[in-house]
């Protein structure tokens, strides 16, 4: 028997089957159990770990629909359209559900969610012939409708005790007594409207799975496994006219561990052949490799994404080797993207003129044109660097050696430079849109030193650097004479080569 | 469009080069003769602009396969402008079509990131080069052989660092073989020349002082020494890149002006150190330290 604290004195929340034939029931006192029966066995009841142990019942449960809620306490919806078939109908797969797992399980198939939960738990069991629904719940007591305790006892005092009974009530009435919530959880039951659950149960419109005579193990079976699997997605998202974005593929151990591998591609898919090489790269870059310890005994390849597809890109892809091109590249990308996780990107020009601002990095698939941008050079000499350093970096100035303008020899990396042509400056200055009110003005200025490398240096000082401008801090004597101007401080911030 | 060499044809060449080359196995001077080029089903992928340089090699420019060029850790950025000119060169000579660039996560810190604006002065379109950076040396390379192999790209520049440790002769041979297969040009760039390598050429990069007359920047200049060349001989270069003609020039060596003419730039931003007089007025002395780069 488990028992647990609940509304301030311990009581049963479960008992067995020689407690019951006692008289005990859930909802008694330990108090009164105790009198009635001295012999009894207690633990306390751990609903974390009944929790738990749901979650794993419900994770080997994925075999046989990827759709299923979990029903707390200690009930699993599992929505099986279309997945019965793939065992041999569902007579058959509820035998197979009862062998698989040692657990004392009651078990329904029915058309609604409603039905099934009321079968199972208050009705024989077994599979509920289709469309036999008002029949069906006839025989059921109501409290298998799962309205509130009140209502059911109002039923009850009422003389009705089953649902058959309530079924020819006119509904505005039964709405008056019971409330809207009641009547819904029977038309939930027979069908007539979606219940919330059913949004959660909802099934992947793309999938393909084969179940195995003999457990497979090895990686090359399992790839021609996913090729089979493939080629089946392909032609359900054939006839839809879309393209997947992104793939999972679960491998179901023998022993109810599953392992889920997914893939993402830049742009709608529809070609087997290269869904199944994203594949291969994805196992080649597993760490761990597969871990099939006995083997995988059901294999299930799902679109999780989807996107529709273009007849002309789809003509592309068609085509038998992907000679050069953006079809090619994107290919490699995905691929890359699938074995390390590396992505492939571009640089777009940015939408400022600050210089950390007018280059940012796109994805491989968004549109890129530099076209309406002049290239910022004078004759043959770049104006802009090559590297950009982000922050840009401390450089030493003697303030002997700049006086107002580029600097003759700076530090860097601990290495003394002196510079011995220099061009600028170059202006630029915050954005008023972007940069908050005391970002600085930049001076730039490309220096070469005696090497012949090249540096993009920049002053940095405030607009207005007058001590007048400062607030705050009226002068300590007025006759002091005014405080120097703050020292402008240099960084470098790309390098020409 | 580009065929494979056939491969009995073109172990019967080896064999045959091999058998008349003499004892110890070195080279015939000149590298390999125009019609084993032929044979061997090299293809032209760039020329550098000078006859001087094109000519170096039995087929007027850098050939599709593993190239390597080195840098000092001061000229880095140096050799990244060499392969930026390099993909801008091959570009012109093959439109609608890629490059890929890797790099190692560690060397973004130190050397900074590749600036969009500043290849667009350089004169290559971003939009045509991909940029994908990796985790370490290992996974660079191995990301440098799937696009050499792929053949998605016209070329790839692989940005190494810690992967240069692990080139080895096997390892560049093989990139070359499927390089020339798929017509890329595969350009390793190398903290040193170290260790063996098949490479069809290797080069050490370093910068060189600006040409230009006066103050002025110029274009980029560069000092390049082709160490191995399997289709010709070694030599040694400083060339600067002009961007109207898209091609590297022979830059002109460092002597002192004969006559300091004055340069009109109005529209340019000009800076004189203080100190500096004006042009003309006595100027020729400022200009030749100015040509000398001050040394």
């Amino acid at each position: 028997m488990l028992a647990e604290k609940q509304k301030g004195a311990l009581r049963l929340t479960a008992v067995d089957r020689t407690a019951e034939r006692e008289g005990l029931g859930a909802g008694m006192t330990l108090a009164d159990a105790r009198a009635r029966t001295p012999g009894l066995r207690m633990v306390e009841a751990d609903p974390a770990a009944d929790l738990a142990l749901l979650e794993r019942l419900a994770e080997a449960c994925r075999r046989y629909t990827p759709a299923l809620a979990l029903h707390a306490p200690d009930g699993i919806d599992l929505n099986l359209t279309g997945c019965a078939d793939l065992f041999g109908g569902e007579a058959a797969l509820l035998a197979e559900i009862a062998a698989r797992f040692a657990f004392n399980l009651r078990l329904a198939v029915a058309d609604t969610p409603g039905l099934a939960y009321a079968t199972a738990r208050f009705g024989r069991g077994g599979v509920v012939p289709i469309g036999v629904r008002a029949e069906a719940l006839a025989d059921l007591p109501i409290a298998a409708l799962r309205i509130e305790a009140d209502s059911v006892e109002v039923l009850r005092h009422l003389g009705l005790k089953r649902i058959g009974q309530i079924q020819d009530i006119p509904r505005a009435a039964l709405g008056r007594r019971l409330g809207e919530a009641a009547l819904h959880r029977l038309d939930e039951a027979m069908g007539l409207r979606a219940g919330p659950l059913d949004l959660k149960l909802e099934a992947p419109r793309f999938m393909a799975q084969r179940r195995m005579f003999e457990p497979i193990a090895d990686e090359t079976q399992v790839l021609q496994v996913t090729a089979d699997l493939a080629a089946d997605l392909v032609t359900a998202l054939d006839t839809r006219g879309m393209g997947g974005r992104r793939f999972r593929l679960d491998l179901f151990r023998v022993d109810g561990a599953v392992k889920r591998l997914g893939v993402a591609t830049g742009a709608p898919l529809r070609d087997a052949r290269r869904i199944a090489a994203l594949f291969v790269e994805r196992l080649a870059g597993l760490n761990e490799g597969l871990e099939a310890d006995f083997g995988f005994d059901q294999l299930r390849l799902t679109a999780e994404v989807a996107d529709a597809l273009r007849p002309e890109a789809a003509d592309l892809l068609d085509v038998g080797d992907l000679a050069g091109g953006t079809e090619a590249l994107a290919d490699l990308a995905d691929r890359l993207a699938a074995r390390t996780g590396a992505r492939i990107v571009r640089l777009a020009p940015g939408d400022a003129h600050r210089p950390e601002r007018a280059c940012k990095a796109v994805a491989l698939g968004a549109p890129v044109d530099w076209s309406a941008e002049a290239p910022a050079r004078f004759e043959s000499a770049p104006l802009r660097p090559l590297r950009l350093f982000t922050p840009p970096q401390r450089i030493d100035v003697p303030m002997a050696e700049a006086p107002e303008g580029p600097p003759r020899r700076f530090t860097w990396r601990r290495v003394v430079r002196t510079v011995v042509r220099a061009e600028g400056p170059e202006r630029i200055e915050p954005e008023w849109a972007l940069d908050d009110a005391d970002a600085s003005v930049r001076d730039y200025y490309r220096l070469e030193d005696e090497t012949g490398r090249r540096y993009w240096v920049f002053r940095q000082h405030r607009y207005d650097a007058s001590p007048a401008a400062r607030p705050g801090k009226p002068p300590l004597d007025k006759d002091a004479p005014p405080e120097p101007p703050p020292t402008p401080t240099w960084r470098l911030h790309g390098l020409f080569g | 469009m580009f065929q494979p060499p056939n491969l009995i044809d073109l172990r019967g060449r080896i064999a045959a080069i091999e058998r008349n080359t003499p004892k110890g196995g070195r080279r015939a001077r000149g590298g390999l003769r125009a019609e084993d080029i032929g044979a061997a089903g090299l293809k032209r992928a760039l020329s550098f602009g000078p006859e001087a340089v094109d000519t170096r090699f039995g087929l007027g420019g850098l050939a599709f396969g593993a190239h390597q060029a080195a840098a000092g850790p001061g000229d880095r950025t140096a050799v990244a402008v060499f392969a930026v000119l390099l993909l801008a060169r091959l570009f012109k000579a093959w439109p609608d079509r890629s490059a890929l660039l890797v790099q190692e996560a560690e060397t973004l810190q130190e050397d900074g990131a590749l600036y969009g604006p500043g290849l667009h002065a350089l004169g290559l379109d971003p939009g045509r080069l991909a940029l994908v950076s990796a985790r370490d040396g290992a996974e660079a390379l191995r990301i440098v052989d799937e696009a050499t192999r792929s053949g998605a790209v016209c070329a790839v520049v692989g940005d190494l660092r810690g992967g240069a440790r692990k080139l080895d002769l096997a390892l560049t041979q093989r990139l070359n073989v499927h390089a020339q297969q798929t017509s890329t040009l595969t350009l390793l760039l190398t903290p040193d020349l170290d260790g063996t390598s098949a490479a069809m050429s290797r080069w050490r990069v370093a910068t060189a002082p600006s040409r230009a007359p006066r103050r002025y920047l110029g274009g980029p200049t560069l000092d390049l020494e082709l160490v191995r060349n399997r289709l010709g001989r070694p030599g040694r270069w400083t060339l600067e890149w002009s961007s109207e003609d898209e091609a590297f020039r022979l830059a002109t060596p460092l002597r002192p002006p004969v006559v300091l003419t004055p340069v009109h730039r109005s529209d340019a931003p000009f800076v004189a150190f203080p100190g500096d007089r004006a042009p003309g007025a006595g100027g020729e002395a400022e200009g030749r330290v100015a040509a000398h780069g001050g040394r």
